[in-house]
């Protein structure tokens, strides 16, 4: 029977049955969508309106990388300026050396600790006077996390060779090479370590959490793992994926989630957001709140508990999310910014406080992982503005918290 | 204008003929991310690989084969064509299906 069918009656079938699977997915995807509209998102009208974006000829090289504890702001594009006016007093670090502040941490005495590019070296780690003279200098491997700040000045990095495993590096603040701890992993984007009060190093590599000694002993390591399934994690590669409260937690961002441990490296819970984004970061409160960035913004309570989300007004219309880490000022307001250049300010119960769009707009603003200032400025790629008076001491001001990069929550 | 010729054997080689081109679009779609980077999309996938086999595999050998007059071998990749279609089609309903019945997030 097969073979008798009229030719021209095969073709026909032939190219409807074609024609349908084509069409399938997208009709199938734009009724998934049109439904995706209707869930209700943050549009409610801010309860305040946005402060005056102090702009200046910035782009996204323009970074604010990481500040000083005398306020200056160091860019990731080789400049800085003084925390007074982060727009108009930029000027190059150093006008003889080509340098970035992409990775960099700076300690209680100006010391600027920077791992990058130099014209004379490949990647190195180097160690700066205020005045941009060089104090030392030591090679670093293919691929190396930001370099954090132990208590004593000791400088941590986690690095790896292109063919190699994953290693944390213990450098004194002389620049003496003092250990050297494998981690594992073979990952290309390094999560940088925490530092926890005590010294205690905390660092994540391919669905493991380590804790380490400020001796480079190994304490404990445990495997991050998904409750839900029981598969091993897949761990947020950025410097917000891994960060750690005062009373000794340690948070560890999933790709679907986040998981808390105590210091002992027990579970201690896990909130499952269902994202499956690789972006985000977290930041925590001065009253323990963490908030996750996991394509909306949540905010748990110390048991892990969700007090609330937050999702920006361009979610299900241009799969808009918070892909940066959120940061949170003395006064509790959390800063975030979406993949859609979205700059929200959110009171700590969850309400929209204000809203400042990158677009549409003429000129389109990329804000960037913002930064607040000693001097209470919120610094971003495209633009500053006056927010608040005084560095939190009691929030998350920045991606890396601190001067330090301690990526640890302190006591107020 | 050559005569065309059909078969039940005609029509079973076209359709092994169909699953063995199969793997060709497949391959070109691999070394298309592999070169180009492109982020893994299951809509364009599922776009891109069924069309392919269509318009890479199916379409071409068809044409081949009902010039050379073997009109069972073309009522076979035709056959498969369809068969493969179809399959995808029912596939994205269950897919749609399980969004629906899911938490849509």
């Amino acid at each position: 029977m097969l073979a008798r069918m009229r030719l021209r009656t095969v073709f026909l079938v032939y190219m409807l049955s074609t024609a349908s699977a084509i069409v399938a997915p997208f009709a199938m995807t734009t009724i998934v969508n049109e439904r995706r509209k209707a869930i209700p998102v943050n549009t409610e009208p801010p309860l305040e309106s946005a402060p005056q974006l102090q702009s200046r000829s910035m782009w996204s090289g323009d970074a604010p990388a990481c500040s000083a504890p005398n306020g200056t702001i160091y860019y990731a594009n080789g400049k800085q300026s003084d925390g007074s006016d982060p727009g108009a007093n930029t000027q190059p670090f150093d006008e003889g050396i080509r340098i970035d502040f992409r990775r960099c941490a700076v300690s209680g005495d100006g010391t600027v600790y920077k791992v990058g590019l130099t014209e004379e070296a490949p990647l190195s780690l180097n160690a700066f006077e205020p005045t941009a003279q060089l104090k030392w200098s030591v090679p670093a491997q293919d691929v190396c996390s930001s370099p954090a700040l132990g208590p004593d000045g000791s400088v941590y990095v986690v690095s790896r060779t292109r063919a190699g495993t994953t290693i944390l590096t213990g450098y004194g603040a002389g620049g003496s090479k003092l250990w050297e701890t494998p981690i594992g992993g073979t990952g290309w984007y390094l999560t940088a370590p925490v530092i926890a009060a005590n010294g205690t190093i905390y660092v994540s590599a391919t669905s493991q959490l380590v804790a380490i000694e400020s001796t480079g002993r190994e304490i404990w390591r445990v495997s991050v793992q998904n409750a839900g399934s029981g598969n091993a994690s897949a761990l947020i590669a950025g410097d917000g994926g891994l960060i750690a409260g005062d009373d000794g937690r340690i948070f560890v961002q999933v790709l679907d989630g986040v998981i808390a441990f105590n210091e002992r490296g027990e579970k201690l819970w896990e909130f499952l957001a269902g994202s499956r984004d690789l972006d985000g970061g977290m930041a925590l409160g001065g009253d323990g709140t963490l908030y996750l960035a996991s394509r909306f913004l949540y905010a748990l309570d110390k048991t892990g508990k969700p007090k609330w989300d937050f999702k920006s007004e361009l979610t299900y219309t241009k799969g808009d999310y918070f892909g940066h880490q959120p940061i949170i000022a003395k006064d509790g307001t959390i800063y975030a910014n979406t993949s859609r250049d979205q700059l929200y300010a959110i009171t700590p119960d969850g309400r929209k406080k204000w809203l400042v769009s990158g677009e549409p707009s003429t000129v389109k603003r990329a804000w960037g992982q913002p930064m607040l200032t000693r001097d209470g400025m919120l610094v971003t790629n495209a633009g500053w503005f006056a927010v608040a008076t005084g560095l939190a001491t009691t929030g998350w001001p920045s991606g890396s918290h601190d001067n330090s990069n301690s990526r640890r929550q302190e006591n107020p | 204008m050559t005569e065309g010729t059909a078969s039940r054997r005609q029509v079973v080689v076209g359709v092994v003929l169909g699953i063995l081109l199969l793997p060709l679009p497949l391959l070109l779609e691999f070394a298309y991310v592999h070169g180009t980077e492109r982020t893994l999309d299951v809509v364009f996938h599922a776009v891109v690989f069924f069309g392919a086999i269509q318009a890479l595999a199916i379409l071409p050998a068809s044409l081949c084969f009902y010039v050379a007059g073997k009109h069972g071998v073309v009522r076979g990749l035709l056959y498969f064509g369809t068969f493969a279609a179809s399959c995808n089609t029912v596939l994205w309903v269950f897919v749609y299906r399980g969004m629906f019945n899911a938490h849509i997030y």
